[in-house]
């Protein structure tokens, strides 16, 4: 079983091939290895399985191997195991997971030290909001901006929790852009922010909306 | 002689009925502050139990706006979905059906389905426009009526996050509302945690129609919306 681990995710119904290109790139897996992250989990999206496989054989690098995760630890049945770097790191892809909350909370038993997602609101909610167990930081959160969407929502909530601490914003994806921005979120983001620290008018609109209910 | 009292009849009744108007327009509302709502000495937490069940009504939109929808229906289950609670479900696409199908099962609330076909779709005729809109409104119109029916107890509550069929809906409850003169829908609009510097199409509409209105960004509060409610991220 690999140790510490990244999760990217491109959201569940719109593609980001530049994100998982320049994950699978050589420059970005030997940057992540030297920051000792020695395995790298993808969920490319919906239909895009076939996609993810011509992806990592235009690589020479890249060998398809066993999976080193179960099918429950990653709430996926379809995974697409491969190893790079002469087997020093893996890489795993899968569609979509059905419990990504507690996969990247590490309660099914994949230590997720950090996490780089599309910038769509629901993705980053998840990961802010992701609750590992007691004395352990969430993981660290990087948030890529998808330039395919028709407006800039994606850019603009990105930079608003950027300012906030709470994660680091890559606009362009590229090996070298998404390695920096791991690199600073892994020491700059406070991870012990999180559930909490942006939702404390929960219990305010809870009682507005009995009131209103009236 | 007999002019004179129909005309009379006549500009009582519009006298009435625009002083309705005016009372179920929010704008014209004396503005209530975030705060009065938490002074107001609401219970929860232990009250719980002693509350009447809610009837609720809530419209799933599609993708991101379903997300946020259920995220809002999962953070504040033990107040909307309570299982003496019913539910009253909209819907366009089989998706957001089914993920909320699984949200209901977990909290056990009762929930009835309502499906509202799309205003329009992409490549049809204007005649076959005219015909599709049409229907949408008269299916639209008996569902809303239905819902009104079993809202015309307290208490009851309308969410709402977009998109467009979220303006029909609102319109048609408003129009009810106006003809059975002492009820209120209590609609409330949540505006997408993805606007920050902008209202919505949809927010830009409700935001003259909605009893309340909520922004996620106190920014979008200052700038275009200064009559909506700011709690902070809720979704």
């Amino acid at each position: 079983m690999p140790g510490d681990t990244l999760f990217v995710t491109c959201g569940a119904t719109v593609p980001f091939p530049q994100l998982v290109q320049s994950v699978l790139a050589a420059e970005f897996l030997r940057g992540m290895h030297a920051l000792g992250i020695h395995s790298v989990i993808i969920q490319f999206g919906r239909q895009w399985g076939g996609q993810f496989d011509k992806a990592v054989t235009t690589s020479p690098r890249m060998s398809a191997t066993n999976p080193v995760y179960t099918a429950e630890q990653l709430g996926c049945d379809e995974i697409h195991c491969y190893t790079a770097l002469n087997g020093a790191v893996h890489v795993t892809g899968i569609p979509f997971s059905i419990c990504v909350e507690d996969l990247i909370g590490g309660h099914t038993g994949v230590p997720v030290t950090a996490i780089i997602s599309h910038a769509g609101t629901g993705s980053i909610l998840d990961a802010l909001r992701c609750q590992p167990s007691e004395n352990t930081p969430r993981p660290a959160l990087v948030a890529v901006v998808n330039g395919a969407p028709m407006d800039n929502h994606q850019l603009q909530i990105a930079n608003k929790f950027a300012q906030m601490g709470l994660l680091h914003a890559c606009e362009h994806p590229t090996p070298e852009t998404l390695l920096q921005s791991l690199q600073a979120a892994l020491s700059n983001t406070d991870n012990t922010k999180g559930k909490g620290s942006f939702d404390q008018g929960i219990a305010r609109f809870e009682n507005f909306l009995v009131q209103i209910s009236q | 002689m007999d002019w004179a009292w129909v005309s009379v009849i006549v500009l009582l009744v519009a006298a009435v009925f625009s002083v309705r108007l005016a009372l179920i327009l929010p704008f014209c509302r004396r503005p209530t502050d975030e705060d009065e709502t938490i002074l107001g000495g609401v219970q929860s937490g232990k009250g719980a139990a002693k509350r009447r069940p809610l009837q609720l009504f809530v419209f799933l939109g599609s993708g991101g706006h379903t997300g946020e929808m259920l995220r809002l229906l999962d953070t504040y289950h033990e107040y909307l979905l309570d299982s003496r609670n019913t539910v009253h479900i909209g819907y366009s696409d089989l998706q957001s059906k089914q993920k909320f199908l699984k949200l209901a099962d977990k909290y056990k609330c009762k929930n009835r389905l309502y499906e509202f076909k799309k205003a329009r779709e992409v490549n049809s005729s204007a005649l076959q426009s005219v015909k599709t809109v049409l229907t949408t409104l008269i299916t639209s119109l008996s569902h809303v009526v239905q819902i009104k029916k079993a809202m015309m107890s307290k208490p009851h509550l309308v969410l709402l996050n977009g998109p467009g069929t979220c303006c029909i809906i609102t319109l048609l409850f408003k129009l009810l509302d106006l003809l059975l003169l002492f009820t209120s829908s209590h609609i409330v609009y949540v505006e997408s945690l993805a606007r920050i510097q902008t209202l919505s199409l949809t927010g830009k509409i409700l935001y003259f129609l909605a009893d309340e209105f909520v922004v996620q960004w106190e920014e979008l509060k200052l700038t275009k919306a200064p009559r909506a409610k700011y709690f902070g991220i809720l979704v």
